[in-house]
């Protein structure tokens, strides 16, 4: 290319170090390529501030200046790195796009997300298989990927729980599987790590280059990056070698081609052979099921993750000691032991996600906080509302889901009302679909309030309503949530002088949660009971 | 105004191009923003020496660059001789323009982008997406990917030049 191709390597991040000399070097010598550097440096980053987040605001830059990085290291706290993460998140990670629109419309889109439960996850075209892929004749496995830098430890940790919603690589080349890979890691680095912006996920030159590339054949939801990354290196027969700037599956050298035939045993989960994991979800909402979901044996499972089974190689489940019991090569045991060991793909139960809801009433001229906050601040906005008497609960649901799995809950005949105005019919119907995205939880639902068309035509009885007909009025909604923080929906004026307001809550949490315990500080001990009869769920 | 909102309300003004100034002497991306915030606190400790009579700008890279001669000897991330060092602090005192200018012309020649590019454009620096990844999605090799990000930034340079001297010529 031309004179300034070394100046975008450069600022490409990419100019080896013997470049970098020599640019260098022309540097000293010519002013006009200096001027050319600055340039294109600014380009560089107006464009990513044109495309990108923008400008820093002023409370994050505020951070900045509060806390000083000890005289020995010149990274910033871990903290502090955080805090700005959440801040610049609050500003740029979350969106909402609240609609008014008749019921049926709004309903009907609700419910072709609910459908299809993947719907939330970007389409990913499944890549066709390559017919020409062969058994490559590699070294069996040794998975250890042990690491001791502090630095590289947190970078792991971080990949241990971030969840990529869907995987789908059919027999393709490791290359691309890995570049798919990385490309999810930027897609859902919603706190913005700045290591997992630039972390290269790639495999090193002789399985990149290598005459007999590795083929990957993954499907999973909701696996760990992690998880992944160990399924991919066990396929290529290869190890995780780690970075502080990349990932890299490395080939292991040759030497122990030998592969003998084994039976060799696993503990693994009781909902083994449910995978994707049975969709149930229980809580004051409407539990869902997803009837696609059906057992197979092992052998199918953990053929959809590469794991072959040449004739003589069989795989048996034991449901009631949940053990199973596997006789293959070396080379395909060690894929399995990839899968179903220690933060393996199958060793999961899998995490939950319990969602929780606060619906109340405000009074005219109160505003709600901003759309992202910390539940506790939440929590602490409303008690003070509380104390002046300014806040009316509507209704506190919660429940505790999978990812991917829809949620739905009726509220009906609810009776709203305040001393200084009368009792109000008013119906809500809440629709949740929350997914794992990396660190983050994305949540999409509508909320739809039900009120009489003529308030004189409502029959109130054993404190019920019986409206004769309902206006109705939905909003959507959809946010990427990161943990301790509520999104804040305004839903506008519910009838008289009032507004009704959502704030919802997500969060990661085990499997072994009580559906229906509150994780949260107990809303009713703070506020206002609910009026009327408490939230009641509908069957689907 | 209290002295850390004067400080704050000048440093946003400068941010981009402080993060372009550090952007030409770090290689490495990742590392550009740990430098950066190294570099505003230090700012932030030597406030009391600025001169409001002179320019901020300038005065930032003064510091910056100061720090980052102390600081190269043991961070490798930093990889210019002193001698380059200053020539693109020089660089960047000599063809700095006023607050907002480079970005209002920047603005208008995106308008003039093809739509293939700005795409490429939004892949790297609105997803932060590798040319690898770029490549996959855009069904092109990597090395296409880098030429036309190469392409694009000189084009918009170019671009972002003109506008500024024709944006003088319109205020007179």
């Amino acid at each position: 290319m031309d004179d300034a191709s070394p100046i975008h390597n450069f600022l490409n991040g990419v100019l080896t170090d013997d470049s970098v000399v020599a640019l260098d070097a022309r540097l000293e010598a010519s002013s006009a390529l200096v001027d050319e550097l600055a340039e294109l440096s600014r380009i560089d980053v107006l464009l990513a501030g044109h495309y990108g987040a923008g400008g820093m605001s002023e409370e994050n830059a505020r951070h900045l200046l509060v806390a000083k990085p000890a005289a020995t290291c010149r990274k910033w706290p871990a903290a502090l790195i955080g805090a700005a993460a959440i801040i610049v998140l609050g500003s740029a990670g979350i969106y909402f796009w609240p609609k008014r629109e008749s019921r049926n419309a709004s309903t009907q889109r609700a419910f072709e997300r609910v459908d299809s439960s993947r719907a939330l996850v970007p389409p990913r075209p499944r890549t066709p298989p390559d017919s020409s892929a062969k058994e490559t004749d590699r070294a069996p496995l040794d998975t250890s990927d042990e690491i001791h830098d502090p630095r590289l430890m947190r970078i792991r940790e971080w990949l241990a729980n971030f969840y990529l919603p869907a995987i789908d690589f059919d027999n393709v080349p490791i290359g691309q599987a890995l570049a798919e890979l990385e490309s999810m890691l930027r897609e859902y680095n919603h706190l913005q790590r700045p290591e997992l912006r630039t972390l290269e996920v790639r495999a090193d030159t002789d399985l990149q280059s290598g005459t007999q590339q590795p083929r990957i054949k993954l499907a999973a939801t909701n696996a760990t990056f992690l998880a992944a990354l160990r399924a991919v290196a066990a396929q290529a027969r290869a190890r995780i070698e780690w970075g502080e700037n990349a990932v890299i599956i490395a080939s292991r050298p040759a030497g122990r081609s030998r592969d003998e035939w084994v039976e060799q045993s696993f503990p693994v989960p009781p909902n083994f052979l449910s995978h994707p994991p049975d969709a149930t979800t229980s809580g004051v909402f409407q539990t869902g099921k997803d009837d696609s979901v059906r057992r197979r044996s092992p052998i199918e499972v953990l053929r959809e993750f590469g794991v072959q089974f040449p004739a003589s190689a069989f795989a048996e489940f034991d449901p009631t000691s949940s053990i199973l019991n596997v006789r293959n090569t070396t080379t395909n045991l060690a894929i399995v032991d990839s899968l179903v060991g220690k933060e393996g793909m199958l060793s999961n139960p899998g995490a939950m996600i319990y969602v929780s809801g606060k619906l109340f009433e405000l009074p005219a001229g109160v505003s709600p906080p901003d759309q992202l906050v910390e539940e506790a601040a939440v929590q602490q906005w409303l008690e003070n509302l509380q104390r002046q008497g300014g806040v009316q609960m509507v209704t506190v649901p919660a429940v505790t889901t999978r990812s991917g799995t829809p949620a739905a809950v009726d509220v009906a005949g609810e009776i709203v009302g305040t001393p200084a105005r009368s009792a109000e019919w008013q119906g809500t119907r809440i629709e949740v679909l929350p997914v794992f995205e990396g660190e983050a939880i994305r949540l999409a639902g509508s909320i739809d309030l039900r009120r009489p068309d003529n308030a004189n035509e409502v029959t109130i009885r054993d404190n019920a309503a019986t409206p004769e007909s309902l206006a109705t009025e939905a909003v959507d909604f959809e946010a990427v949530m990161i943990d301790n923080h509520s999104a804040i929906l305004l839903l506008g004026d519910a009838g008289s002088a009032s507004q009704v307001v959502a704030a919802f809550h997500a969060r990661k949490v085990s499997p072994s949660s009580k559906p229906t315990e509150r994780h949260d500080p107990a809303p009713e001990s703070n506020l206002p009971k609910e009026p009327g009869k408490p939230a009641e769920t509908s069957p689907k | 105004m209290d002295r850390t909102s004067q400080f704050l309300k000048l440093f946003l003004a400068h941010e981009m191009e402080f993060r372009a100034f550090i952007g030409a002497l770090v290689r490495e991306r990742a590392a550009r923003d740990d430098v950066f915030r190294d570099m505003a606190l230090a700012l932030w400790e030597s406030y009391d020496g600025y001169d409001p009579a002179r320019s901020f700008g300038a005065w930032a890279r003064g510091v910056a660059t100061n720090r980052i001669l102390q600081q190269r000897r043991r961070d490798a991330r930093i990889t210019f001789s002193p001698e380059t060092i200053e020539a693109v602090r020089d660089a960047f005192d000599r063809t700095e323009a006023g607050p907002g200018q480079r970005e209002e012309a920047l603005e208008e020649c995106l308008k003039r982008l093809p739509e293939r590019s700005a795409e490429i454009l939004v892949l790297r620096y609105g997803q932060g997406s590798p040319a690898s990844a770029i490549a996959g999605q855009l069904h092109i090799s990597a090395d296409v990917v880098n030429q036309t990000l190469s392409r694009l930034r000189a084009q918009l340079g170019e671009c972002v030049r003109r506008q500024l001297i024709s944006n003088q010529v319109l205020r007179g």
